[in-house]
């Protein structure tokens, strides 16, 4: 008797649980991802990472195309570093720093912020 | 594009993603306050060690990274307001 009223209310409370956590989770993720994508186009990107780079102290009266790398701006590592974290404020993310090693261009911000969801 | 990557060797990867933090920490605090320059002393300072101290003293330039790792504790707590610099005088 005890076995099968636990049997039953561990039913309820399991099954419930899991199908909504089974249910709900894939369309939440996508849906978030759907809307990520399209209130963010490459080309709104482009300009806001052209609009960072340009507003940097050494690069002014630079001209900046989105296939400018740093070092032909005259950028050292720690300039692309304060770029960087410019544009993490700008799109309100965080790169991680094995990633942030790998960014040296425009291109680059580019499509690291273009594989990027959270970037809004 | 056919960029080759900079190769950093793991030292100069601490002190970049150091720094990377100290810019994101001290950008927080200036949005609360201003009239702070935390990040403009950061800068500077970080400037000032990449000319000054040479690439191969490795010794010097760990000792300076677990400095500047506890500076950073310091910095993130919410009363820390600046730095104070003293520079003893010279007779």
């Amino acid at each position: 008797m005890i076995r099968n009223t636990f049997k039953l209310v561990s039913n309820i409370a399991v099954r419930p649980a899991f199908s909504s956590t089974f249910v709900r989770q894939p369309i939440v993720a996508s849906s978030m991802m759907v809307r990520n994508y399209g209130s963010i186009s490459e080309k709104e990107i482009t300009d806001r990472v052209i609009g960072v780079v340009s507003q940097y102290d050494k690069v002014s009266g630079k001209t900046v195309t989105p296939t400018t790398t740093f070092k032909e701006l005259g950028l050292d590592s720690l300039d692309s570093a304060d770029i960087l974290v410019a544009v993490e404020e700008e799109f309100g993310i965080e790169i991680p720093d094995e990633e942030a090693d790998k960014i040296t261009s425009c291109a680059e911000t580019i499509s690291y912020l273009r594989k990027t969801p959270t970037a809004k | 594009m056919n960029t080759t990557p900079i190769r950093h060797s793991g030292l100069q990867k601490a002190v970049l993603s150091l720094y990377r933090s100290f810019l994101r920490v001290s950008n927080k605090k200036e949005m609360d306050n201003p009239s702070s320059s935390i990040s403009n002393y950061i800068k500077t300072q970080f400037r000032l060690k990449a000319t000054t101290i040479q690439k191969r003293d490795i010794n010097k330039i760990e000792s300076l990274l677990v400095k500047g790792k506890r500076q950073l504790e310091q910095i993130q707590d919410p009363e820390f307001s600046g730095f104070a610099v003293f520079t003893p005088k010279s007779k």
